[in-house]
Parts: structure tokens; C-alpha cells; sequence
């Protein structure tokens, strides 16, 4: 029979083993291969140290023409901003409108033209000309007001013509 | 390149800088000063001169297009090299499964590497020596060696990259360097300690 205590000797050496902080300083003659090597390895040299293609698309352009591509997308990106504002606003951008028709479009109120045709002249009534049928000849604002906007244009026919009614009488 | 404006600070973590901020020449300078470095860490990770021509121009683009990734307060060197440690793990696996494949459809047994002619003749004698005593090593070991012997970073970020303990790191250098101590003593007998450049120590 073995005496315990030799274990717990064995135990507390094992428990006080430390790995190595570095790697075994290598003999003379491995630390001459392994210089051996190094210095092989130092003076390798690629075969075709050209540039590929992808290095040479960025570094061939040049500062200037890569800053002229970024101004004209910032172009191309503002021609299409207000392009689609054009298009959004209906042509706003030509002939001003006014502010009265646009506060009604705005307020989508119905047009009425007989309450906002003016009622006065804005200047003496000069009558040239009048005819018995009822149409006369005047100075002064011309006022054309239509009766009955959604009756549909008569259909002429030479029997309705009164030039032609007349002729046939 | 000559007739760019050089962009501000010429280390590789300043000229990546310069690359994000969008400096004019920053991406050439960058790309100038980064291949060699990406080139070299692919052939010794990948232990073959044909595909780390590929594996560099993949990782360099790779790098690039990641490039908004890296965390600034970090060390640049330590990022890039795990993204190309990554690059070439990705493709060391599929070069195997792809090497499976063509010899189970030749019906060969063998997974012996015979290296074109043509290719062996145009390389240095040194470099294919190199070359030939990483693919000696597993891929764990190549890792370990390449970025702690070869890159001389220190264990810590060795192991950081490679996702392993730094105890992990010392027991595969040390497998590493056994191996490639035989290898180079077979290979390269006139090397005597003190003397060792790959143009005197060649016989």
C-alpha cells in the first residue's frame, strides 16, 4: 500500500504547474532554419504586381472629373425636383395667377359669371346703332351673358336656316 | 500612380484610412503597399506560388470591399490578416475537395504533388525550397509558423488569429520548426547556424 501523502504531494505539484509564457528559445541549428526561412520569405516578390482593373478605374479619374460627375447628378437631382413640382402645380409656373381666382379654388366654390360681370360702365354709353330684332350697337362694356349654359347647340338643317326659310317662301 | 497626389501617411493602417476618407491616390497607394504584404502571407499560408497569385488578387478585393468593416481601434495589420487567413482556409478546402474529386474520378490513389516544369524553372531555387518545406507542414502548423516565425507577430495576435490558445500557437510551432529543421537539413546541408541566407546557404 502506497502512503496517501505521496499523492497529495504529487496533487499539489501538479496544481502548481505553470504553462510557459513564451514558445522554447529554439536551438542553433532550428533558429538558423527558421532564419533561413525568414529571409526567403522576406525577398519574395508577387510575379505581376500590376494593378487590376478596379484600382486603376478609381486612381485613372481624376479629381476634377470625379467632381464633375457629383455636380451633374446634384444637377440632374434638382431638374427632377422641380420638374415634378411643375407637374404637381399644373403649369403654376407660367402666367401668374390671381389671387381671387385662386382663393375660389382654394375655398372650391362654384363660378358664377352674371354676379361678377360688372353692372356699370366705367365709362358714358355712346348708342350707334339700333335694330328693330333687338341687337344694338353701344360703347361702354361688352357683356355677353349666357341663359342657359347646358342647352346643347342647335342642330342646323337648311329648313331652319331663316336665310334659307325665306328663299323658300 | 507617380502622378497622384500621395495620400497623408504611408504606413498600411494610415494609407487604409486614407482609403475610407476617400483621399485621392489613397486606393493605388494602398493597393501598392498592401499586395506584396497579402501576396507573401497567401503563399505561405497556401504553400503554392500559382495559387497565391489568385488568393491575392481575391483577398485584396476582398479586403477592400470590407474595408468599412475594420474597427478603427484596432490594429489594422491584425484584421487584414485574418481576413486573408480566412480567404486562404476557404481555399485550401476547396482545392481538396476539389483534388478529391479529380482523383477519385482518375482513379488514383496516390495525392503526390508533382510541380509543372515549366513553373519549377522560372522560380528561384530559395522559393521553391520555401515552398516546398511549408507544404510539408499541416495547415494548423503553416498558419502558426507563417504568422508567428515568418509574419513575427506576436503570440498573442498569432493565436487571436488563428481562434486558438496561446499554448495551442507554442505546441504547433514547435511541431512546426521540428519538421521543417529536417526538412531544410536535407535540403539545404551547407546551412550552418549564423550564415543563413537563402543565396549562401543553398549548395
Amino acid at each position: 500500500m502506497s502512503d496517501p501523502r505521496d499523492f497529495d504531494e504529487l496533487s499539489a505539484a501538479w496544481n502548481e504547474l505553470e504553462p510557459p509564457t513564451s514558445a522554447p528559445e529554439p536551438d542553433a541549428q532550428t533558429r538558423a532554419t527558421i532564419d533561413w526561412l525568414k529571409a526567403a520569405f522576406e525577398d519574395l516578390e508577387p510575379p505581376a504586381p500590376a494593378l487590376p482593373a478596379w484600382v486603376r478605374a478609381s486612381a485613372g479619374r481624376r479629381p476634377f472629373v470625379r467632381r464633375l460627375g457629383a455636380l451633374a447628378a446634384a444637377a440632374a437631382i434638382l431638374a427632377l425636383a422641380f420638374g415634378a413640382r411643375a407637374l404637381v402645380g399644373g403649369g403654376e409656373g407660367g402666367a401668374p395667377r390671381s389671387p381671387e381666382l385662386v382663393s375660389r379654388a382654394e375655398r372650391h366654390e362654384p363660378h358664377d359669371p352674371i354676379s361678377e360681370a360688372p353692372l356699370e360702365p366705367r365709362a358714358p354709353v355712346v348708342q350707334a346703332a339700333f335694330r328693330t330684332d333687338g341687337i344694338e350697337l353701344r360703347s361702354g362694356n361688352v357683356r355677353l351673358i349666357l341663359l342657359d349654359a347646358h342647352r346643347k347647340a342647335p342642330t342646323h338643317t337648311l329648313t331652319e336656316n331663316p336665310t334659307d326659310q325665306e328663299n323658300a317662301r | 500612380m507617380s502622378d497622384l497626389a500621395p495620400p497623408s501617411g504611408s504606413g498600411p493602417e494610415a494609407l487604409a484610412r486614407a482609403v475610407l476618407r476617400g483621399e485621392d491616390g489613397a486606393l493605388a497607394a494602398w493597393f501598392g503597399a498592401e499586395h506584396r504584404a497579402t501576396w507573401k502571407l497567401c503563399f505561405g499560408l497556401l504553400a503554392d506560388g500559382a495559387e497565391a497569385d489568385d488568393a491575392a488578387q481575391d483577398a485584396m478585393l476582398h479586403l477592400h470591399d470590407h474595408l468599412a468593416r475594420w474597427d478603427q481601434g484596432r490594429p489594422y495589420r491584425a484584421w487584414r490578416n485574418t481576413v486573408v487567413l480566412n480567404l486562404c482556409r476557404d481555399r485550401m478546402r476547396r482545392a481538396k475537395t476539389r483534388r478529391r474529386a479529380e482523383e477519385h474520378a482518375a482513379g488514383a490513389g496516390s495525392a503526390m504533388h508533382l510541380a509543372d516544369p515549366v513553373e519549377e524553372a522560372a522560380q528561384s531555387e530559395a522559393r521553391e525550397v520555401l515552398r516546398a518545406s511549408l507544404a510539408a507542414l499541416s495547415p494548423r502548423e503553416r498558419e502558426a509558423f507563417v504568422l508567428r516565425d515568418l509574419e513575427g507577430l506576436p503570440t498573442q495576435e498569432t493565436a487571436a488569429a488563428l481562434g486558438v490558445t496561446e499554448s495551442t500557437v507554442r505546441a504547433l510551432l514547435t511541431l512546426a520548426r521540428r519538421r521543417l529543421r529536417r526538412i531544410i537539413g536535407e535540403r539545404v546541408p551547407g546551412l550552418v547556424p549564423g550564415s543563413a541566407r537563402p543565396d549562401g546557404g543553398l549548395p
